[in-house]
C-alpha cells in the first residue's frame, strides 16, 4: 500500500497532457503552458501523441466526428489517464445546447476526472484544474479511468446510441 | 582433384537428366544430388595433398594444384551451393530448379578451376566455364531480354581482357605461367604493365566495382533472387581471388616503383579514391532503390569495395599475413554468408506473393518471424554490428588501413558504413515490418532450420574470428591447432576480444531486459493501431512508407552522384557493347547456344589481335 | 588458450563495471533536468526541478497498461537500452575498472549504433509511419553528421597514432590532469571544432533534431511508445547521452576519472543546451547539406594540418 502511494505521489509529480483542441479554447493553452504560467514547473508537459500521454485535455465542444476520435485517442492511451473537460461545452452543451450535430455530454461516452466550466475559462483557471488534478492524484482519488472499465456497458451503449451498432468496426484493426 | 571435377560433373550430368522430368521428385532428387556434390566438395576440402592436373597447351602450360590459397577460397562455393540448395527445397516453382542445381554444379566447377589455377590459360579456362554457365544460369529466369544482355556484354568484356592482359602480361610468349608473369612484370615492361592493368579491370568487373558494376544490378534486378543468391556468393569471389592474385603477384613494393607520397604508392591512392568513390555512390543507390534484389546488389558492390580497398594497400613483405589480407578474406567469407542470407528469404518471399519491389511489399515478418530473423541477423552482420563475422572482417580491414596512415580513407570507409544502415533498415521495414499487406494473408513460415544455421554462423564465426585467422595461416594438418580458444585480435593500432565484447552484450541485454520486465507486462496490439492524428487508420489505407523513404537525403545526394559514378558515360558504353554483341547473336540465331559460340568466336579473334599486338610491342 | 590465471573473478571490477551505467543512466537524467531548467530560464519561466526527469521515468515505468506490437518490438527495444551501456563499458575512465583495453575505437564506433538500431527496429514493427519517417531521417542525419566525425576523430588518430582509446586519454593527461595543453581540443583545433560541431548532429539536438521533430512527425521514433517502452526509451536516450558525451570528452578534452569527465561533459552538455535553445530546426536536406559543407572542410584542413605538419 505504501509502496502504491509512494508511486502516486511520484506520478502527481510527471503528468503529461494531451490537447484536444478542435473546438474552441486552444488559445488558452499558449500562456499555461509557456512563460506566462509556465505550468511546467509542476512537470506538467504538453505531449505529441496519446501513447505518451497522461492527461486528456478535451477543449471546446464535440461533435458527432470529433467524439469518435475522442474515443478512440482515449482508448489508445495507457492507464492510468485522466480527463480534463475544458469549458462549459463537453459539460452541458454550453452555447450549442440545441445544436443538431454536438454532444452536449461528454460524461455520457467516457469518464471526466474534472471540469472547467466558463465560457471560455481563462489559462488560470486551466491552472486551477491541473493543480487540483495533481492533488486528486496525489491522493489517489482520480480514478475516473477505472470506471470505464467497470461500466463499459454504460458507456458502450451510449456510444452505440449516438454512433449506430456498427461504429466499432472501423477500429477492429 | 580429379575425382572432384568427375564427382561434379556427373552429378551435373544426371541433375540435368532429371531437367527432362520436371516433378516434385526430380526438383527433390536433384537438390540430394547438388547437396551430394557439394558433400563430396566438403570432403575436399579437407584435404591437405597438393593434387595437380597439367597439360601443355601450344606453348603454355595449363596447369591446376590445389593449394593453400585454394583451400582458403573453396569454401566460399561451398557455403552458397548449400545455403541455395537448402533454400530451394522451399521454393514452390517446378521449372527450373533442376536446370539451375545442374548449371550451379557446373558453375562451381568453372570457379574451382579459378581457385586452383597456377597459370593465367588454366585461369582463363576456368574463367570461361563459369562465365557462360553463369550467362546459361541467368537466362533461365530472366524475366526479358536486358539482364542477359547487360550480363553477357560484361561478362565478355571481363573474358576478353582478361585473356588480352595474360597475352600481354605474358609479352606474347604464351608463356602464362605465374612466375612468368612475375618475372616480366619485375622488368617494368610497359606491355606487361597494360596487361596487368587490363586483368585487374576483368577481376573487378567480375566483382561489381565501381565503375565496372553496372551489369549487378541489371542482372540481379532481371533473375529469381535464389540465382541472384548463387552469383552473389560464389561467383564474385572468383573476382576476389583474381584480386588477391595480382595483388600477390604485384603487390605495394611494386606499385612503389611509381612514386609514393607519404609511404603509399601514388596507385595505391589512385585506385583506392576511385572505389572509394565508387562505393559512397553504391550506397547511395542502395537506399533509393525499389527492387530488393537492387538493393542488395549495389549493397553488395558497397560492401566488396571494401575488400580491394584494403588489398591494394597491403604490404606483403612480412611473414605474418597482414591484416589486410585477413580482413579481405574474413569479409568475402561474411559477404558470402550475408549476402545468400540475405537473398534467400527475398526469395522465398517473392515465390509466395510474386513481386520483389519494396513498394508492394511490407509486413512479411508478422507472418514469419524466423524468416526475419535469418535476414536481420544477416544485414546486421553486413552492417558489422559487433560480435558478428562481418563486424570481425570490417574491424580488419579498418584496422588495415589506419595501420597505413591512409586517415582520410579510413574516414570515407566508416561513412560507406554509416551508409550501410540506411539501405539495411529499408530491407528490414521496406520487406518485413509495417503493416501487414493483403499479399501476406496467406504466406507461410519457411526456412527455420536454414535461418537458425545461418544466425549460428554468423556469430559463432564472429566470436571465432581468430580461429579463422588460424586457418588462413596454419596448414590444414589438424583440427585442434584449427579452433583456437583465444579470442582476441590485436593490430599495431588497436584490437578487440570477441569473446568479451559477446559476454558484455549478453550483460547489457540482461540488464535491459531486468529494466523491461520491471514494469507492468504489455498488451499486444495489432501494428495497425497506431496514433494517427486520431484516425483510426482505415483498413484501405496505406501506412507503409515505402517509395522515397529517405527522400531529403536523395534530392541532396543524386545530382553528385550522378556526376561522380559517370553513369551517363557508363550507360551509354554498357548499351554499346550490349548492342554489338546483341546483333552478333540476333545475325546468327535467336538461339542462345550459337550466340554464346558466335560470342566465343569474336573472343579468339580479339585475342588474336591482342596477341599480334604484343607480339609487335615486344618486337618494336 | 585460455589462461585460468586470466580468470580471476574480480568482484570489485564486476560490480564497478555494472555500475557504470547505472551511473551514466542518472548522470544523463540530471543533465536532461539541467537542460530543462536551463530552457526555461532563457524563456523566462521558472522551470520544472532538477529531479523532473526521474520522476517521469519512474511514473512512465508504474504505468499499468503498456502496448506492445509483439516480441520484435520488445527486443528492439531491449537491444535499444543494451547498445549504450555496452559502449559505456569501452570507454575508459582513470581509476575505475574497464574493458577499454578489449576494444578500440572501430569497437565504440559500432557499438554506438546498436541502441539507435534497436530502437528503430522498435519503431518499424508497428504500421505507424511517423516513426519510420523519424528513423529514415535519423539514418540520413547519421550518414550527414559521421563524414564531419569521422574526419575529426581520425584528426585525433592521426595525431595520436593509434586507436586505442586508453593510449589516446594517457597521451592528453601525459602533461598533468588539469593542463590542458596536450588535450586534442588545443593540438588539432580546427578538427575539434569541426567534431563539435558535428557532436552537436550525434546528440540530436537542434538544428539537427529532425529525427525527433515534435509537432511535425509526431514525436518520430517515440510516436507509438508509451508507458514503459516510453520509459526504456528516457532510459536509453540518457545513457546514450552521457555515453557519447564521455566518448567526446575522453577523445579531445582529456578524459580523467569518472567525476572529471562527468563535468566535462556537463561542460559540453551546456553548450550544447545553449546553442539548442537558440536554434530552430532546420530541414533535413538543409541540414544535411550543412553537415557536409562547413564542418567537413574544416575536418579536412584540420586532418590536412595534422598530416603535413
Amino acid at each position: 500500500m505504501e509502496w502504491a502511494r509512494l508511486i502516486d505521489k511520484v506520478t502527481s509529480k510527471s503528468l503529461w497532457m494531451m490537447m484536444y483542441c478542435t473546438g474552441c479554447g486552444a488559445i488558452e493553452m499558449p500562456p499555461t503552458v509557456t512563460s506566462r504560467w509556465d505550468v511546467e514547473r509542476f512537470g506538467i508537459m504538453p505531449m505529441a501523441t496519446p501513447r505518451q500521454a497522461d492527461i486528456f485535455l478535451i477543449t471546446g465542444y464535440l461533435t458527432k466526428k470529433t467524439l469518435k476520435r475522442v474515443i478512440y485517442v482515449y482508448e489508445q492511451m495507457p492507464e492510468p489517464k485522466y480527463v480534463i473537460a475544458h469549458g462549459s461545452c463537453p459539460i452541458d452543451g454550453g452555447i450549442y445546447y440545441d445544436s443538431y450535430n454536438t454532444i452536449n455530454r461528454l460524461d455520457l461516452f467516457i469518464p471526466v476526472d474534472l471540469y472547467i466550466q466558463g465560457c471560455m475559462p481563462r489559462a488560470e483557471a486551466v491552472m486551477d484544474a491541473l493543480l487540483k488534478l495533481r492533488e486528486m492524484v496525489e491522493k489517489g482519488e482520480a480514478n475516473a479511468w477505472q470506471k470505464y472499465h467497470e461500466n463499459f456497458e454504460y458507456y458502450d451503449k451510449n456510444q452505440k446510441a449516438l454512433f449506430g451498432e456498427n461504429w466499432r468496426a472501423v477500429m477492429t484493426l | 582433384m580429379a575425382t572432384l571435377l568427375i564427382v561434379f560433373s556427373l552429378c551435373a550430368a544426371a541433375v540435368g537428366l532429371l531437367s527432362l522430368v520436371q516433378s516434385r521428385w526430380s526438383k527433390l532428387a536433384a537438390i540430394v544430388l547438388g547437396l551430394i556434390a557439394t558433400g563430396y566438395g566438403w570432403l575436399h576440402e579437407l584435404s591437405t595433398e597438393a593434387e595437380s592436373i597439367s597439360f601443355a597447351f601450344f606453348n603454355s602450360q595449363v596447369a591446376y594444384m590445389w593449394t593453400a590459397i585454394s583451400r582458403v577460397f573453396w569454401p566460399l562455393v561451398l557455403f552458397t551451393l548449400t545455403f541455395v540448395y537448402v533454400a530451394l527445397y522451399e521454393v514452390r516453382e517446378r521449372r527450373w530448379i533442376e536446370s539451375f542445381v545442374a548449371l550451379t554444379l557446373i558453375n562451381a566447377l568453372g570457379i574451382f578451376l579459378v581457385f586452383t589455377s597456377r597459370s593465367f590459360l588454366a585461369l582463363f579456362l576456368g574463367w570461361e566455364v563459369m562465365s557462360w554457365s553463369g550467362l546459361l544460369i541467368v537466362k533461365l529466369t530472366a524475366t526479358s531480354e536486358k539482364p542477359v544482355r547487360s550480363y553477357l556484354a560484361w561478362s565478355v568484356a571481363s573474358g576478353v581482357l582478361l585473356l588480352a592482359g595474360a597475352l600481354l602480361m605474358s609479352k606474347g610468349t604464351w608463356d602464362l605461367s605465374f612466375n612468368t608473369v612475375v618475372n616480366n612484370l619485375g622488368e617494368y615492361d610497359v606491355v606487361a604493365m597494360v596487361g596487368l592493368a587490363l586483368a585487374f579491370v576483368a577481376f573487378l568487373i567480375k566483382l561489381g566495382i565501381p565503375p565496372f558494376h553496372l551489369w549487378v544490378p541489371t542482372t540481379y534486378e532481371g533473375v529469381d533472387p535464389m540465382v541472384s543468391a548463387y552469383l552473389s556468393g560464389a561467383m564474385t569471389k572468383a573476382g576476389v581471388f583474381g584480386v588477391v592474385l595480382l595483388v600477390l603477384i604485384t603487390g605495394f613494393e611494386w606499385f612503389a616503383q611509381f612514386g609514393m607520397f607519404r609511404n603509399i604508392p601514388w596507385v595505391s591512392f589512385f585506385i583506392d579514391g576511385v572505389i572509394i568513390a565508387g562505393a559512397v555512390v553504391a550506397t547511395i543507390r542502395a537506399w533509393s532503390a525499389d527492387d530488393a534484389s537492387v538493393l542488395l546488389a549495389y549493397s553488395s558492390i558497397a560492401q566488396l569495395s571494401y575488400v580491394v580497398i584494403a588489398l591494394v594497400l597491403m604490404k606483403v613483405e612480412s611473414y605474418t599475413l597482414p591484416a589486410a589480407f585477413m580482413g579481405a578474406m574474413l569479409l568475402s567469407y561474411a559477404h558470402t554468408l550475408f549476402e545468400v542470407s540475405l537473398f534467400i528469404p527475398v526469395g522465398w518471399i517473392y515465390h509466395q506473393v510474386g513481386t520483389k519491389s519494396i513498394a508492394s511489399l511490407g509486413g512479411a515478418g508478422h507472418k514469419m518471424p524466423v524468416t526475419f530473423m535469418f535476414g536481420f541477423v544477416a544485414i546486421l552482420s553486413a552492417v558489422a554490428i559487433p560480435p558478428l563475422v562481418g563486424f570481425a572482417a570490417k574491424f580488419l580491414i579498418y584496422e588495415s588501413i589506419v595501420e597505413m596512415k591512409v586517415y582520410v580513407l579510413s574516414a570515407l570507409a566508416l561513412v560507406v558504413g554509416a551508409g550501410a544502415f540506411m539501405y539495411a533498415f529499408r530491407y528490414v521495414y521496406g520487406i518485413f515490418w509495417g503493416q501487414i499487406k493483403h499479399e501476406y494473408k496467406e504466406v507461410s513460415p519457411v526456412g527455420i532450420v536454414l535461418g537458425l544455421f545461418s544466425i549460428a554462423l554468423t556469430v559463432l564465426l564472429g566470436i571465432f574470428n581468430t580461429s579463422f585467422q588460424q586457418f588462413l595461416t596454419l596448414p590444414l594438418e589438424s583440427f585442434r591447432n584449427l579452433l583456437t580458444l583465444d579470442f582476441e585480435t590485436t593490430t599495431s593500432v588497436g584490437g578487440w576480444h570477441s569473446a568479451y565484447l559477446l559476454a558484455l552484450f549478453i550483460t547489457a541485454g540482461l540488464i535491459a531486459l531486468l529494466v523491461w520486465s520491471s514494469g507492468a507486462p504489455a498488451r499486444w496490439i495489432s501494428p495497425r493501431n497506431t496514433w494517427y492524428a486520431g484516425e483510426p487508420p482505415k483498413p484501405e489505407w496505406n501506412l507503409q512508407v515505402s517509395s522515397h523513404f529517405y527522400g531529403p537525403f536523395e534530392r541532396i545526394l543524386d545530382p553528385y552522384a550522378e556526376k561522380v559514378s559517370l553513369e551517363k558515360w557508363l550507360q551509354s558504353l554498357s548499351s554499346f557493347l550490349e548492342k554489338a554483341i546483341g546483333d552478333v547473336i540476333r545475325n546468327i540465331s535467336a538461339d542462345l547456344n550459337a550466340s554464346a559460340l558466335a560470342s566465343m568466336l569474336l573472343l579468339v579473334v580479339l585475342a588474336i589481335v591482342a596477341y599480334v599486338a604484343a607480339r609487335g610491342g615486344v618486337l618494336l | 588458450m585460455i589462461n585460468l590465471n586470466n580468470f580471476q573473478i574480480n568482484v570489485w571490477a564486476a560490480l564497478s563495471l555494472l555500475f557504470l551505467p547505472i551511473y551514466g543512466t542518472a548522470i544523463g537524467l540530471l543533465f536532461m533536468g539541467i537542460f530543462r531548467r536551463l530552457s526555461a530560464r532563457i524563456h523566462q519561466r521558472y522551470g520544472p526541478p532538477l529531479w523532473q526527469p526521474y520522476a517521469d521515468v519512474i511514473k512512465l515505468f508504474s504505468k499499468k497498461s503498456n502496448f506492445s506490437h509483439g516480441w520484435v518490438y520488445d527486443l528492439g527495444v531491449i537491444m535499444g537500452l543494451a547498445g549504450p551501456a555496452l559502449m559505456l563499458w569501452f570507454i575508459p575512465f582513470n581509476g575505475l575498472p574497464n574493458m577499454a583495453p578489449y576494444g578500440d575505437l572501430i569497437v565504440i564506433l559500432y557499438t554506438m549504433v546498436i541502441g539507435p538500431l534497436g530502437m528503430a527496429l522498435a519503431a518499424a514493427v508497428g504500421a505507424s509511419p511517423w516513426g519510420v519517417l523519424g528513423v529514415a531521417r535519423a539514418l540520413g542525419m547519421m550518414f550527414g553528421y559521421e563524414l564531419p566525425f569521422m574526419l575529426a576523430v581520425l584528426a585525433v588518430v592521426a595525431k595520436a597514432g593509434t586507436l586505442r582509446l586508453t593510449e589516446i586519454a594517457a597521451m592528453q593527461q601525459s602533461a598533468g590532469l588539469w593542463n590542458p595543453s596536450n588535450w586534442f581540443y588545443a593540438l588539432v583545433p580546427v578538427a575539434a571544432v569541426a567534431g563539435h560541431i558535428a557532436l552537436q548532429g550525434v546528440m540530436g539536438e537542434k538544428p539537427f533534431d529532425q529525427a525527433i521533430a515534435p509537432h511535425e512527425i509526431g514525436t518520430g521514433i517515440m510516436t507509438e511508445f508509451g508507458g514503459k517502452y516510453l520509459g526504456m526509451m528516457f532510459l536509453f536516450a540518457a545513457l546514450n547521452l552521457f555515453a557519447e558525451l564521455a566518448l567526446f570528452s575522453v577523445l579531445f578534452l582529456g578524459g580523467g576519472p569518472l567525476w572529471l569527465v562527468t563535468l566535462k561533459a556537463l561542460f559540453l552538455y551546456v553548450i550544447a543546451s545553449l546553442v539548442d535553445i537558440t536554434y530552430g530546426r532546420f530541414r533535413p536536406d538543409q541540414a544535411f547539406a550543412l553537415l557536409w559543407k562547413w564542418p567537413t572542410v574544416l575536418a579536412l584542413i584540420g586532418l590536412m594540418i595534422v598530416l603535413f605538419s
